[in-house]
């Protein structure tokens, strides 16, 4: 078999320029398959796991998906806001240990700003891990002006502890309008998690409300009343009184609420992403097959100009079947090298841009070994490869039998 | 078998192409053990037809070939492959080597692709590079070619190494088609000298398929191919 498998790598390798072109065009739609895999995978890890230790997350009756969206994930459209006085309500629900009220709305040169507690920095979890500050420490709980920075916005901006920054009204794109008047401090930077947080300045409820209000200058932009909330992040003594605890909040009548998991909101976002993802994978296997079919039609064409060849393997007593293995043997061989290098070439991707993605769509991508699914998905371009390959592999197999000792001359 | 020195048999051997006028019609010919035989055949006497035939390439619908013992007429074409890997050397006037292998390795194609043939190389060398390097050095074929590609050769050169591949673990019949014709005489009778000399020390059984008549006298046997009513 060794000997078989040397026989046809230096077969492929007298058509370099052509095993190439072959090779290459092989990786790339190797490449474009696994990056579906990843970017697939990668994006539902890194939003599931964006923000781990919530139960459920409160807000206005509206679309589930779309309060998760804003309050975790700063996307899409703000929802209505909820008075204060339901957190007396909910916090009267005997399972609820903890709520940590989420405000948005400002932003820092177009990164988000939330007004929350310090429990905020207790109570949730990124990536399964407690947030931890890479310099200084929290906000103080008071009106301080006192703001914690994300890591990303950090790095970007290149701040530092102490330095005073001013917060925009609105998304920060388009028309906004600075609070410059009510200057705030960097106490605290919090260490890269690989979720939106990294994106993200956090805010005191009591400074955010000052902003707003005007009770600490002039500004006065919007007619909010002294406490107001996109959204409240619940957790609960025992995960296993979540959908009671849902149901109690679903039946608040005034006013009317509505308690979300994130996770079951998450998988409805995927089952609606699911006709974009097939179509996405279809296309990618469409490219696949394109190049398989390359391989095969090449193998096919260059069988010609190999008649001699197949007619000395025969003269040594090789078999048309063994000459037809061969055939197969070639273009596994060469997809074999596609694979590998198409590997290389999302690892070279994935390398190059996760920094991009991590910062534009809070998407945590490491290079690191193929997933079952990428091998399942190899093994099935390795199977097709071997469908393909049977028809020059036949054509081969009947040059064998029919030119015998004396091929055409050519 | 008609006796046991007997290394090739034909016997009422009848051929015909599709729509052709037969080329053999109840041929036959013997050829004993250490024979070297010269096949006269004139340009489309179907010399090439008998090659194919007695390479077990070809199916023999009538008659029996009879190779080494082997039934070759009652045998499958993959069988008669494996006699055809095992027990016989062949060398073609063109097409010989494999483009993409070197001098030496298309030498150790038999020996790479037949254990059997290996095993009758290892009993002589200690290696089967060695084995491929002293046919080399047999045929007067320089050591510095051996890793050359094959098609950097020159066509005498090419010539040789077909011979090497086909002399290579002692198989028991050596077939050749003429040398080829793009060498001058001299080259060509050279050749002859070396391929004689070659099948002598080895107990090979030699054939050799010509139209060429200057080659006769080097053989002690002769065959006609059988003279076909119209030439075409």
């Amino acid at each position: 078999m060794m000997y078989w498998i040397k026989l046809a790598i230096q077969s492929a390798l007298s058509r370099k320029v052509s095993l190439l072109i072959i090779i290459f065009s092989t990786a790339i739609s190797v490449t474009i398959l696994l990056a579906v895999f990843k970017i697939r995978d990668d994006t539902k890890t890194s939003f599931t796991n964006a923000i781990s230790g919530v139960d459920l997350v409160v807000g206005n009756k509206a679309s589930p998906t779309e309060l998760i969206l804003h309050s975790i994930f700063h996307i899409g459209r703000p929802t209505s806001l909820i008075p204060g006085s339901a957190i007396k309500e909910i916090q009267s629900i005997s399972q609820v240990k903890w709520l940590v009220p989420i405000q948005l709305g400002d932003s820092y040169r177009s990164y988000p700003v939330i007004g929350t507690t310090t429990d905020f920095f207790q109570q949730i979890r990124a990536q399964n891990k407690a947030l931890a500050f890479s310099s200084g420490n929290s906000f103080g709980g008071g009106n301080q002006r006192e703001v914690v920075m994300g890591a990303n916005v950090a790095r970007k901006f290149k701040h530092r502890l102490s330095d005073k920054i001013t917060l925009s009204h609105g998304s920060g794109i388009g028309p906004a309008q600075d609070h410059s008047d009510t200057p705030f401090t960097i106490v605290g930077i919090l260490e890269a998690n690989g979720t939106p947080i990294d994106n993200s300045i956090l805010i005191s409820t009591q400074s955010f409300n000052g902003l707003h209000d005007g009770s600490d200058g002039k500004v006065q932009f919007a007619q909010l009343s002294n406490s107001q909330y996109s959204a409240f992040f619940l957790g609960l003594a025992q995960r296993s009184a979540v959908f009671s605890v849902r149901r109690q909040i679903d039946s608040l009548k005034s006013p009317p609420l509505m308690a979300v998991m994130p996770g079951v909101a998450l998988d409805d976002l995927w089952k609606t992403l699911e006709v974009a993802e097939n179509a996405l994978l279809l296309v990618s296997v469409g490219v696949i097959l394109t190049s398989i079919l390359g391989i095969a039609a090449a193998l096919l064409t260059s069988l010609e100009s190999r008649r001699r060849e197949l007619a000395t393997l025969r003269v040594v007593g090789v078999k048309p079947l063994q000459i037809f293995f061969l055939i197969i043997l070639e273009s596994l061989l060469i997809v074999t090298a596609g694979i590998i290098l198409g590997w290389i070439f999302l690892q070279a991707l994935v390398f190059t841009f996760s920094d991009w993605l991590m910062k534009e769509w809070g998407i945590l991508s490491t290079v690191g070994p193929p997933t079952a699914n990428d091998l399942i998905g190899l093994l099935m371009i390795l199977i097709a490869a071997l469908i393909c390959s049977i028809i020059p592999g036949i054509k081969a197999y009947r040059l064998a039998l029919h030119d015998g000792l004396n091929p055409p001359n050519i | 078998m008609s006796s046991d020195h007997t290394v090739i048999e034909v016997k009422d051997l009848q051929f015909a192409w599709p729509q052709q006028t037969p080329l053999f019609d109840h041929f036959n010919f013997t050829i004993q053990v250490n024979q070297k035989t010269y096949i006269a055949g004139p340009s489309g006497s179907g010399k090439s037809t008998l090659l194919n035939l007695l390479a077990g390439v070809l199916d023999a619908p009538h008659g029996e070939i009879w190779v080494n013992g082997h039934a070759f007429h009652q045998l499958s074409g993959p069988q008669r492959d494996q006699i055809r890997g095992e027990e016989m050397g062949f060398i073609f006037q063109q097409f010989n080597l494999i483009p993409y292998l070197s001098a030496l390795e298309n030498i150790l194609l038999p020996l790479n692709l037949f254990p059997k043939r290996k095993a009758a190389a290892l009993k002589d060398f200690s290696s089967i590079k060695e084995a491929g390097m002293y046919l080399m050095t047999r045929l007067s074929l320089p050591l510095s070619i051996a890793d050359q590609p094959s098609h950097q050769l020159s066509v005498g050169q090419q010539q040789r190494v077909a011979a090497a591949r086909a002399f290579i673990g002692n198989p028991q019949i050596v077939i050749a088609d003429e040398p080829s014709s793009a060498l001058d005489w001299e080259n060509q009778s050279q050749f002859m000298q070396l391929f004689l000399e070659l099948g002598e020390s080895q107990k090979t059984t030699l054939l050799m398929v010509s139209h060429d008549e200057r080659l006769a006298p080097f053989f002690n046997q002769r065959i006609d191919l059988p003279k076909r009513g119209i030439d075409q």
